[in-house]
């Protein structure tokens, strides 16, 4: 029966819809469609959001919270009380950032106890049970996290730190939010297991090939890489 | 930590020790720098600002839900986090 109603001439999908229940005859199997209730309370689309651009989309974010008087770009974003305290940094960022110098003082003080300990790296990552809480290690050292993020690190002795997130949008956003692994991440990659976080040091035997940062790197990727392919895999459980 | 993911790593690594570096990560964080403190400061400013509303709005017959939205609202107003 809805295959009878034209598809055009209707603004909206409430309105598209009535005319379908309008139309059909008596004694027909009632058929509603099941978005009507989200499409009568919004306005009709006029454009599709997905294809506008990046750059768009902040363009009109911008134009239009200045229209509200609370700008994001720095010059507007003063003009709010609540950016005039010069303890935080980045004002026209909703999330408030350490700087690079305590980046660099964390990372420096880990792996100065790293050396102490013989450690080659360190291996955080989150919890699995809720959502971003008990993260503060993995936080610590990427100062990604917080709502509801579940984030990863390895932090090697000698090589660069790597950031590991869930799914390609959280890659983009954590990229705009914070600007640690910008400049010094070598990329932030797409988890796909949960669990907490582990430190791993080499036995004397493999001391030597994992000495030098290109050997360090090619397991540490390789065994993401398989936690990528099949995070389904791994039985969960406490220990 | 779950024991699954535990095994994948240390069977793509077979020649790696693992150790648990929980008392490394405290001992580093628990030396908090300028920077650190300032921070703590302010988070604690935030939350004094927020149990001020709750006390402002606190009135006979407010309900809880309204109470917790206040202090909600006020947090993340002050750009910080939602607590966990």
């Amino acid at each position: 029966m809805l295959e009878l109603i034209p598809p055009v001439a209707a603004p909206t999908r409430a309105t598209f819809a009535l005319r379908t229940v309008c139309a059909r005859p008596e004694n027909a199997a009632f058929i509603f469609p099941t978005r009507i209730l989200t499409s009568c309370r919004s306005p009709p689309c006029k454009e599709n959001w997905s294809l506008i651009s990046d750059e768009e989309k902040w363009k009109r974010t911008e134009e239009n919270r200045e229209k509200l008087g609370r700008g994001c770009r720095a010059s507007t974003a003063a003009s709010n009380p609540i950016n005039k305290d010069q303890t935080w940094r980045s004002k026209n960022r909703s999330f408030r950032l350490f700087s690079l110098e305590e980046r660099d003082r964390r990372w420096n003080l880990l792996r100065q106890e790293m050396r102490t300990a013989d450690l080659h790296a360190l291996i955080s990552l989150p919890n699995e049970g809720h959502w971003d809480q008990f993260g503060a290690d993995t936080r610590y050292i990427t100062q990604i996290g917080g709502t509801q993020t579940e984030v990863g690190a390895v932090l090697p002795a000698e090589d660069e730190v790597t950031a590991i997130v869930r799914g390609a949008n959280e890659i983009e956003w954590w990229g705009l939010a914070q600007d640690w692994s910008k400049t010094s991440a070598r990329r932030v990659a797409l988890m796909a297991s949960r669990s907490s976080s582990v430190s791993r040091k080499s036995t004397p035997s493999a001391s030597a090939s994992s000495a030098s940062p290109a050997s360090c790197a090619h397991p540490r990727n390789r065994a993401l890489g398989n936690l990528r392919k099949d995070p389904r895999r791994a039985s969960y459980r406490h220990v | 930590m779950p024991w699954g993911t535990f095994e994948k790593i240390r069977a793509a690594l077979p020649t790696v020790t693992f150790e648990n570096a929980t008392d490394l990560m405290q001992q580093v964080r628990s030396v908090k720098s300028a920077e650190e403190v300032a921070f703590i400061e302010k988070a604690a400013e935030i939350i004094g600002k927020a149990i001020d509303v709750l006390i402002e709005h606190v009135k006979v017959g407010v309900r809880e839900n309204e109470l917790i939205a206040e202090m909600l609202r006020e947090i993340v107003r002050q750009a910080a986090n939602r607590s966990p």
